[in-house]
């Protein structure tokens, strides 16, 4: 086997057991916000923008889209908006923030 | 960003009705915030370079407001696609949001909103005959990117609430009436003013149809229907060069239905026979585009109003007349479209008439 082809096979292995970890990750919060969302006040902004990650947004695997919405789903109902304002407007700044470096890395690509 | 909206949507969706009084003023906020994707999207991008040799960009950059400035339209399609997508999402939370408030709630938002889309500032600036708003600091590309999201929001709203939505015309009224008479207030580039007019005239469409029959007197008629049947003279109507015929065609559509609701929506013969000379006037013109669009427009007329339309007929008949021997085909098939029309209604042939 070439190192070529064995490199590909570790790259692949890798991403794999990551989208495994995020997988499990995402399953541990949509368990944790429902069971005990009204107590996660202080790490809300934290958890919000880790979810909103390009990692996560931009992954191209249906699994991990259906597990993002639903934490989404469980975090927009079991969590009381008066806790998830502020958060929300962090989550918000930090996304439109991202947004803008997606878009000029978007756009140097498009022109090379 | 989409999983953001996502995120605000289902908020907004997930919502209880008690708890609105006190959370939608925030909520709002977020709302106008990210209305605001287009323009930061569209300012990352470099300027093509016919948005560069644009006027209002070069009037602009004289005046040291803006540093670099970009319509919306210019970048791929894909990532108009993925902004689409994004704007419908949070059309649809707003919607969310809306339909849990009350008049006395949502009106303020709504006039929020506007002052968001600089509407007096552009109001004014019709008034003082400058194109360009020298009295706020806006970006060209901010003006068109706000004006073009808003009556998207307008359009949503409408088809949302219906008639209930109709009365916030009066509002835009003066806004909807400058810029479709002079379209340099907002853009000079052909396309991202079509971008505009199209949510624009469907919404004045579906507002008006939804109207009450009546409650639109004689000086807000002639503040939309005088611009808008000059919009359908090809030659003299903004932008310069003139459209493309198949622009143009599309153009012809909205405007008809346009003025086809604002006269059911007056329901008043004078103001109609303003209406019905100007379209005769226009089906006299040089330009057989121009001809088969004001034929186009008397066909809707009768369609619409039937035998109410019928007392217009008179002074009529000798335009028609005319068109029916018309050099152009389509014109010629198009009037004998609009005769056929008359004669069911009048259950007479019309050469009656003639003699």
């Amino acid at each position: 086997m070439d190192l070529a082809l064995k490199s590909r096979e570790a790259d692949q292995a890798l991403s794999e057991s990551l989208r495994l970890l995020q997988l499990s990750t995402l399953s541990a919060l949509k368990v944790i916000v429902a069971a005990i969302g009204k107590f996660l006040g202080k790490y809300l902004a934290r958890t919000l923008i880790a979810v909103v990650h390009p990692a996560l947004v931009e992954a191209r695997n249906a699994p991990l889209h259906s597990h993002l919405h639903e934490v989404l789903h469980v975090i927009a109902t079991h969590i009381e908006l008066r806790q998830l304002l502020s958060p929300l407007a962090v989550t918000c700044q930090h996304a439109l923030h991202q947004y803008r470096n997606l878009q000029v890395r978007d756009t140097l690509l498009a022109r090379s | 960003m989409h999983h953001v909206v996502t995120l605000l949507a289902r908020v907004t969706a997930a919502l209880d009705k008690k708890h609105v009084p006190v959370h939608h003023k925030p909520l709002f906020k977020f709302y106008l915030q990210l209305f605001d994707l287009r323009h930061e999207w569209s300012s990352l991008n470099q300027a093509p370079i016919y948005f560069e040799h644009a006027p209002e960009h070069v009037a602009m950059k004289k005046k040291n407001k803006v540093k670099a400035v970009v319509p919306a339209l210019n970048t791929t399609a894909e990532q108009l696609t993925k902004i689409e997508q994004i704007e419908t999402e949070l059309i649809g939370g707003f919607l969310n949001m809306v339909m849990k408030l009350n008049e006395n709630t949502f009106k303020p938002l709504y006039l929020v909103t506007m002052e968001w889309a600089h509407v007096n500032h552009v109001i004014s600036a019709s008034t003082s005959g400058d194109d360009a708003m020298t009295d706020v600091n806006v970006s060209p590309a901010q003006l068109f990117s706000r004006t073009y999201m808003f009556y998207k929001l307008n359009l949503a709203l409408q088809q949302q609430l219906k008639s209930i939505f109709s009365p916030y015309l009066n509002h835009v009224i003066d806004h909807v009436a400058a810029i479709i008479a002079r379209p340099a207030l907002i853009t000079t580039a052909v396309n991202t003013w079509l971008a505009i007019e199209i949510p624009l005239m469907n919404w004045l469409a579906r507002a008006l149809q939804q109207t009450t029959v009546g409650a639109f007197d004689k000086r807000r008629f002639d503040k939309l229907s005088v611009p808008l049947t000059a919009l359908l003279d090809r030659t003299t109507a903004p932008p310069s060069p003139p459209l493309t015929v198949e622009l143009y065609r599309a153009r012809v559509t909205r405007i008809i239905k346009v003025l086809s609701a604002l006269s059911l929506a007056v329901h008043h013969e004078a103001l109609w026979k303003s209406l019905n000379h100007q379209l005769l006037l226009l089906a006299r013109h040089e330009d057989s585009h121009v001809r088969e669009a004001a034929v186009s427009a008397l066909i809707e007329q009768y369609t619409v109003l039937g035998e109410e339309y019928l007392p217009l007929l008179p002074e009529s008949i000798q335009s028609i007349s005319e068109l029916m021997e018309d050099s152009v085909p389509e014109v010629e098939s198009r009037a004998l479209q609009l005769i056929k029309i008359i004669e069911d209604l009048l259950g007479q042939e019309f050469a009656e008439l003639l003699n």
